[in-house]
C-alpha cells in the first residue's frame, strides 16, 4: 500500500478547489480503495460500501476545508459517521454478504473461506472496537490517526484495540 | 518488567511500535516468562488471522457517479445581474408559499358560515313619560353645614 503524505493530499484538494478537476480524480484514485475496503470490513455490505464511498467523496468536493489538517483522517471520519447511521438502521446480513462475495470472487483468486471467517469474527466485535481493529490492521493507520478519525484520545484507541483483540482471541480459541 | 505491564504492550510489540528501551525490556522478560510467551504467541495468531485479508475493488466504476453528483454544483451560473440561482429559487419558493397560504385562507373564509346576529326590536317602554322636571323641596335646615 503506497502512503501519501498529508500535505501532498491537501495540495491536491486545494488544486481541485481552484478548479482543477483532474486533481480531484487523483485524490479519489489514491484514497478510495482504502475507504472502500474500510466500509466493506465495517458494514459487510458491498452496495452500501459503494454508496458511502460516493457520499464521502461528494462531501469532500462540497466541503470548504481551510486548515491544512489531516485530510485522510477527515475522509475516514466522514465514512465512519455514514457507517454509524447504517448501523442504526440494520445489522450486517451475513448471507447477503456471502452472496455478494461469491459474485465478486468467482473470477478472482480470493480466499473465500478465509474472508467469510474474518467477516464472522469482525461481526462479533462491537462497532467501536471493530473500527479500531480495521483501521489498524487493514488500513495500517497509526494510533494518532485513528484517534483523529474517532475524535478520541490515543489511550482510548489503544484500550479498544486491546479489548477487541482479546475478544477475537477468545473467539478463535472457541 | 512485570507480566501485567507486558499484556498492555504485546500488541505494540507485535506491530513493532514499542520504544526501543521498552522493546529491550520486553525481550528480556519474554526470555524468562513462559506465560507471557504463550500470550504473545496467541495474539500473534489472532493478528495473522485477520491481518492479511483481501483488498477489494468496487463492482462498478464509482468515480462517474461522484462526478454526476458534482455536475449541478460545478455548472452553477449567476443569474440576473449577479444574483445567484439559489437565491432566486428561495425567493420564488417564498412567494409561492405566500400565494398558496393566502389563497387557502380566502377559500376557508368563503367556506365559513357567516355569524348570525339576533336583532331585537326595541320595545317601547310602557312607563309613563313626562317632560316635566320634578324638584324636591329640600328643607332649608338640612342644607346648613354642621
Amino acid at each position: 500500500m503506497i502512503e501519501y503524505s498529508g500535505a501532498d493530499l491537501f495540495d491536491l484538494y486545494a488544486r481541485f478547489k481552484q478548479g482543477d478537476d483532474k486533481a480531484f480524480e487523483v485524490l479519489y484514485r489514491r484514497l478510495s480503495p482504502g475507504i472502500f475496503n474500510y466500509c466493506i470490513r465495517l458494514l459487510g455490505d458491498w452496495y452500501h460500501a459503494e454508496d458511502i464511498l460516493v457520499q464521502t467523496f461528494t462531501k469532500l468536493a462540497n466541503s470548504d476545508l481551510r486548515e491544512q489538517g489531516n485530510l485522510k483522517a477527515w475522509l475516514y471520519r466522514v465514512a465512519t459517521n455514514a457507517c454509524y447511521s447504517f448501523f442504526r438502521k440494520r445489522k450486517t446480513d451475513l448471507k447477503c454478504y456471502e452472496r455478494q462475495l461469491q459474485s465478486v470472487m468467482s473470477d478472482t483468486g480470493y480466499d473465500f473461506v478465509k474472508e467469510l471467517r474474518v467477516r464472522k469474527f469482525l461481526d462479533e466485535l462491537p462497532e467501536y472496537q471493530r473500527i479500531v481493529v480495521i483501521l489498524k490492521f487493514y488500513e495500517q493507520m497509526t494510533y494518532e490517526d485513528i484517534a483523529e478519525v474517532l475524535c478520541c484520545p490515543v489511550g482510548t484507541v489503544k484500550s479498544r484495540m486491546h479489548n477487541g483483540l482479546k475478544k477475537l482471541r477468545t473467539m478463535i480459541k472457541e | 518488567m512485570k507480566c501485567s505491564d507486558i499484556s498492555g504492550s504485546i500488541i505494540d510489540y507485535l506491530l513493532e511500535e514499542l520504544a526501543p528501551e521498552l522493546e529491550i525490556q520486553m525481550h528480556e522478560h519474554l526470555a524468562i516468562c513462559e506465560k507471557c510467551r504463550n500470550e504473545l504467541g496467541q495474539m500473534e495468531a489472532v493478528i495473522d488471522r485477520i491481518r492479511f485479508a483481501e483488498r477489494f475493488r468496487p463492482m462498478s466504476e464509482i468515480y462517474p457517479k461522484i462526478v454526476d453528483q458534482l455536475k449541478p454544483r460545478r455548472g452553477e451560473r449567476k443569474w440576473f445581474f449577479g444574483i445567484s440561482r439559489n437565491l432566486i429559487y428561495a425567493l420564488g419558493a417564498f412567494g409561492l408559499g405566500i400565494l398558496i397560504t393566502s389563497s387557502v385562507d380566502a377559500l376557508l373564509s368563503r367556506a365559513r358560515q357567516p355569524e348570525r346576529f339576533e336583532v331585537r326590536p326595541q320595545v317601547p317602554s310602557k312607563e309613563p313619560f313626562s317632560d316635566t322636571v320634578e324638584f324636591y323641596a329640600v328643607p332649608a335646615k338640612n342644607l346648613i353645614r354642621t
